[in-house]
């Protein structure tokens, strides 16, 4: 049987060309597509990346801002070091929060503490590291703060269970008793038996040059006893900064440093967050500008 | 000549093209989709954070402000331990009042208010529930009112034609309580009255001139009237008297008759004068700016105040009588207790607010 072989045609010039034109519309729309896709995969990253600078940055602020006592805010330095800096600000921010039983003769203080996260409890009294430098106690008679602090930590131990018993002041479920000595010193305000008073560190906050994305600026956070300094947000442009809600004033905020610490009610944060690189196509980083002010829970007026 | 043709199958582009592209699309918008659903969630967990903090503070703000509004049984702290969920909008916050101190010796008692907020409405893509903990340090200062006597009468009291009058400044063997005199009065006007005053002659209080008597009343009752104070259950107007009140607070700020049907318990303050018919009793503290008259038999378990207008400035209003019938006044400092209960002086140290509770 013989079997015929069809020839099979082949294409033409014209039918060639006129492929390879489709072939390069075709191929030219993708890749446009695909840069576009890109670029815009990129832009949406590096966007997403500077919300998440901003974000970072307030979660630590806002918890430790909110539980200031209205004359928490103690010193400013609108002088800075680094010439994108535009402001810093020391606190004395709380960690742990009880009701004063005793203060035999200013050598000890009891105090019955509330429940506190353990790890942030130890570490800010730890001797080496911590950032524990005194207290405060709140007076019954002006409803303020009187604030005990020295030069060395106070040393803090977990006693006090008599004193407080002998008051009638007891624990809360999960929270402890303890002794600081020295206490209050004798001869000037003294604290009475039920008067609340919370343990504080110094903490620095400011905005200076980024060590982890060099060109930026970061958001530190510094433990004033130990120096031990930490990058807690960046990438920030240099526009970040602080800015304060005075007394009787509280609409609009001031970037100038107030002259008495004690009408300071609250912060604005302007954590204007950029993106690590610059995106594809973009011509300057991606930018995500957050404020948010945050209020002095603490404060009396 | 004939051609023949056969037509061979052609092998096109356009299907691998398409596919291709439609490959490359695809991918591209699952990276866009994830990359919008992660952002979303970081966005959403974030706000979670925000309402549970919101709930919490909510919870902590309104059960420091109104314990009964709040779910609790009681106005007043009560026990070691005690705690109530509030619902709310995306959902709720549990809020416990640990006691720290009681209130010793009429002292001021302190309680850990804590507040869990916790978040329950899922959004669209199944957001996260969140939690967050506040708290604030509170203190309770039962209401004390020194009362120098069982019935104290800054106006003075007649007794002329009442039948029977008893006023007894010793509580009753139930209420283990020290006693207290059984009736004072300035000079004058002081009790007038013939019929027998069974513990009355020995046992009044001289509480000096009249226009000075008030000073030995430490009631601030400016702030009761004026400034509202005591916040009442039921105010007349523009409420009614009740009838026959369970230890409430009643404010009555004009002139106020009652019989009877408005017998009950609680603190019971008339900025005027106060007209009481018919077997009337009451159990617990009656303050009345100007006087108190009537007729009938009339039973009162614990205190009375007149004339408190006095501590005002205004001029002495006219003697109290109870009129006919009996009248029996009895201290009672136990129903004293139970009827300011619920005006206890109950607050917050509005500077003692910590967002560090242990919550775990």
């Amino acid at each position: 049987m013989i079997q015929r072989r069809h020839p099979r045609r082949g294409q033409s010039l014209v039918e060639l060309l006129i492929a390879l034109a489709v072939l390069a519309i075709l191929g030219t729309s993708v890749t446009r597509l695909l840069i576009w896709q890109s670029r815009f995969y990129d832009q949406q990253a590096q966007g997403r990346a500077a919300r998440s600078a901003s974000r970072s940055g307030m979660n630590m602020l806002l918890s430790e801002l909110r539980m200031l006592d209205a004359s928490g805010a103690t010193a400013v330095d609108t002088v800075g070091v680094d010439s994108l800096r535009t402001g810093d600000v020391y606190l004395r921010v709380p960690f742990a929060f009880g009701i004063v039983c005793d203060n035999t003769g200013g050598a000890q203080l009891s105090i019955s503490i509330l429940p506190v996260d353990s790890l942030l409890y130890d570490d800010a009294v730890k001797p080496a590291s911590g950032g524990f430098v005194g207290f405060a106690f709140r007076d019954s008679v002006s409803g303020r703060y009187h604030y005990v602090e020295r030069s060395t930590m106070p040393v803090i131990t977990n006693a006090g269970g008599t004193q407080c018993a002998a008051v009638n002041i007891g624990a809360a479920t999960q929270g402890r008793y303890v002794q600081i000595t020295p206490g209050v010193p004798v001869g000037g305000m003294m604290p009475g038996a039920g008067a609340p008073v919370y343990l504080y560190q110094r903490i620095r906050y400011r905005f200076a040059a980024s060590t982890s994305i060099p060109g930026t600026v970061a958001l530190w956070r510094t433990i004033v006893r130990t120096g031990a300094d930490e990058e807690i947000a960046a990438p920030f442009d240099g526009t970040a900064q602080f800015r304060w809600f005075m007394k009787d004033n509280s609409a609009v905020p001031t970037t100038v440093a107030p002259a008495s610490l004690a009408d300071v009610r609250g912060l604005e944060l302007l954590l204007n967050g950029i993106s690590a690189r610059i995106a594809e196509g973009a011509a300057a980083p991606a930018s995500a500008p957050v404020s948010t002010s945050v209020f002095f829970k603490n404060r009396l007026d | 000549m004939e051609m023949m043709r056969t037509r061979g199958a052609r092998r096109g582009l356009a299907l691998p093209v398409v596919l291709l592209a439609t490959a490359l699309l695809t991918v591209a918008l699952a990276v866009t989709f994830t990359m919008v659903g992660t952002e979303r969630r970081v966005t959403n967990n974030f706000r979670g954070q925000l309402l549970a903090f919101s709930l919490a503070q909510t919870g902590l703000e309104r059960c420091t402000t109104s314990r009964i509004t709040c779910g609790f049984a009681t106005a007043d702290p009560s026990g070691a331990y005690d705690s109530s969920r509030v619902a709310l909008s995306n959902g709720y916050a549990d809020v416990i009042f640990e006691q720290l101190r009681d209130t010793i010796a009429g002292g001021v008692g302190i309680y850990a208010v804590r507040s869990r907020g916790v978040l329950t409405t899922r959004g669209a893509s199944a957001d996260p529930l969140a939690e967050r903990t506040v708290a604030q340090i509170a203190y309770y200062s039962p209401r004390k009112f020194s009362l120098p006597a069982g019935f104290t009468a800054l106006n003075g009291l007649s007794s002329l034609s009442a039948t029977t009058i008893l006023i007894r400044g010793t509580p009753p063997v139930s209420c283990v309580r020290p006693g207290v005199n059984s009736f004072a009065a300035p000079v004058s006007p002081s009790y007038t009255g013939t019929s027998p005053a069974t513990e009355l002659p020995e046992l009044i209080r001289n509480l000096g001139p009249a226009v000075t008597a008030g000073d030995s009343i430490r009631i601030d009752w400016d702030g009761i009237v004026n400034r509202g104070t005591v916040t009442p259950d039921v105010k007349v107007p523009p409420g009614t008297f009740p009838v026959a009140p369970v230890w409430q607070t009643i404010e009555a700020t004009a002139n106020l008759i009652v019989d009877a049907s408005n017998s009950g318990s609680g603190l019971l303050i008339v900025h005027g004068n106060l007209n009481v018919s018919g077997a009337w009793s009451w159990d617990g503290l009656v303050l009345v700016g100007g006087s108190i008259t009537g007729a009938g038999d009339h039973t009162v378990r614990g205190a009375i105040v007149t004339g408190l207008n006095v501590k005002l400035g205004m001029a002495v209003p006219l003697a109290s009588d109870l009129g006919t019938g009996d009248q029996r006044i009895t201290y009672n400092p136990c129903m004293l207790d139970s009827a300011l209960a619920r005006i206890g002086g109950f607050g917050v140290f509005r500077n003692v607010w910590m967002d560090a509770w242990k919550a775990y």
